[in-house]
């Protein structure tokens, strides 16, 4: 009863806080996208494109990402729940989820929907392998989850370090029951196969990390891996700054302002994340996930040159799912915490 | 309940093309390509005095010495074709 009166509250303040967007028109490329949507034939976003065709009106397309929003927080509350998370730590990250300003864009920018399917088809995947993913359900799971993503956008690819990094997680759990021949590396290394296979299929790495359109190789082979590296990861800490401090947020930042200083504290950033992951991966399992998490979802965008598209909000929300994980993950070490100091006191 | 809030707040700058990028140049305010949507947005409402001004600071701002090349791209050939074609647009409304 408890539970779906937090709910009912999270629901209504998340309808309350979005209902701008019932009345919301087409902004910025979402006409551009619309039209290209009912043009295209490529496979690239055909799930994405699909839905845009069936969702023609503003208004019926706002219902649409809105509604994609909540399906997003129920699966994410699936998902760390299977993954050990309690139920406060669980309502945490659904309330940073449905609430933070960071995830508007994907709400309200129509264009962004491809964003929401990348994440519902990465959530689905991600929960067949938390549990026992070896079985008929468990590989269904992971593979429509992961044809979702990819569908949805190119960058859903990063379903493919998601899911081996969640059954990695899950190891110990079910390691009694789980068959020979699937060992928890093995996904893994199908993964890697997949990642190389697709390098080698686009054309090799060089093509990979100078984007993805004609018109961006000519302009962006004029940038160096470490250039674009080094922008995004000023992106990476602004972004991460916003998480904190929301007021920060913003529909397009200006990269290309960020200082070298703000720059090379992206780097450090991530690499400090990825200590920790290292340091944390057998006392706090959870923390380790949950960066690593983090730092899979940007990782690709650090290498991939895609022109003009520096890292936005809605392209950092597979990220940011990483960091609310976290947050619940504090929340229940606070408790924990708070638990024992009135014990002791009580004691 | 503060969260909701402010994404409340935030939510309604996604409202209308108008709002956003009125909203964006204060987040950006040297940014060439959001210095020419917000000026393309102030022409559709009819200010174009104002347009004019947001234009030419989206050209100085795409001469900027850090901007990568693709990006004067948006600052000095998108502010000069607007700029033009604000600049025609201006005489047709004098001549009227």
């Amino acid at each position: 009863m408890r539970h779906l009166t937090v709910g009912l509250v999270l629901l209504v303040l998340t309808l309350s806080a979005y209902r701008s967007v019932w009345s919301a028109g087409w902004v910025y490329e979402d006409r551009a996208t619309l039209t290209a949507a009912t043009e295209s034939a490529s496979w690239a976003r055909a799930v994405s494109n699909w839905t845009w065709r069936m969702t023609p009106t503003p208004r019926a397309a706002h219902l649409v990402n809105l509604a994609c929003h909540l399906v997003i927080a129920v699966l994410l509350g699936l998902l760390v729940r299977r993954l050990g998370l309690t139920t406060l730590g669980m309502w945490v990250v659904v309330l940073a989820w449905l609430l933070h300003p960071l995830t508007t864009e994907t709400v309200a920018y129509v264009k962004a929907r491809s964003e929401q399917l990348v994440l519902i088809g990465a959530l689905l995947a991600m929960i067949a392998a938390a549990g026992r993913w070896w079985r008929p359900w468990g590989l269904v799971g992971m593979v429509g989850g992961s044809v979702l993503a990819v569908g949805a956008e190119p960058s859903g690819v990063v379903v493919v370090l998601l899911v081996p990094l969640v059954i990695w997680y899950g190891r110990h759990r079910y390691w009694r029951e789980v068959p020979l021949w699937a060992p928890w590396w093995f996904p893994a290394i199908i993964a890697a196969e997949l990642i190389l296979g697709g390098i080698l299929w686009y054309g090799g790495l060089r093509a990979v990390v100078n984007a993805d359109t004609e018109a961006g190789l000519a302009v962006v082979t004029a940038v160096t891996w470490w250039q674009w590296g080094l922008a995004q990861s000023g992106a990476v800490w602004y972004w991460c700054l916003a998480v904190v401090w929301p007021a920060f947020v913003t529909p397009d930042l200006d990269v290309d302002r960020l200082s070298g200083l703000t720059r090379g504290m992206g780097v450090g950033l991530m690499l400090a994340g990825a200590v920790i992951a290292v340091r944390c991966h057998r006392t706090r399992p959870l923390v380790t996930l949950a960066l690593l998490w983090t730092l899979c979802a940007i990782g690709p965008r650090l290498l991939v040159q895609t022109p003009r598209s520096y890292l936005n909000a809605a392209q950092f929300a597979s990220a940011f799912m990483g960091v609310t994980l976290l947050a619940g993950v504090g929340a229940e070490h606070l408790r924990e915490r708070w638990t024992q100091h009135i014990t002791e006191r009580g004691v | 309940m503060a969260l909701a809030s402010a994404t409340q707040t935030y939510a309604q700058v996604w409202v209308s093309d108008p709002t956003l990028w009125a909203y964006a140049v204060t987040k950006a305010p040297e940014k060439p390509r959001v210095l020419n949507n917000h000026a393309v947005m102030l022409v559709a409402q009819g200010r174009l005095e104002e347009a004019r001004v947001w234009l030419e600071r989206a050209h100085a701002a795409g001469h900027a010495a850090h901007l990568p090349a693709w990006d004067h791209v948006e600052g000095e050939l998108r502010a000069r074709e607007n700029l033009v074609a604000l600049r025609a647009l201006m005489d047709q409304v004098a001549s009227r």
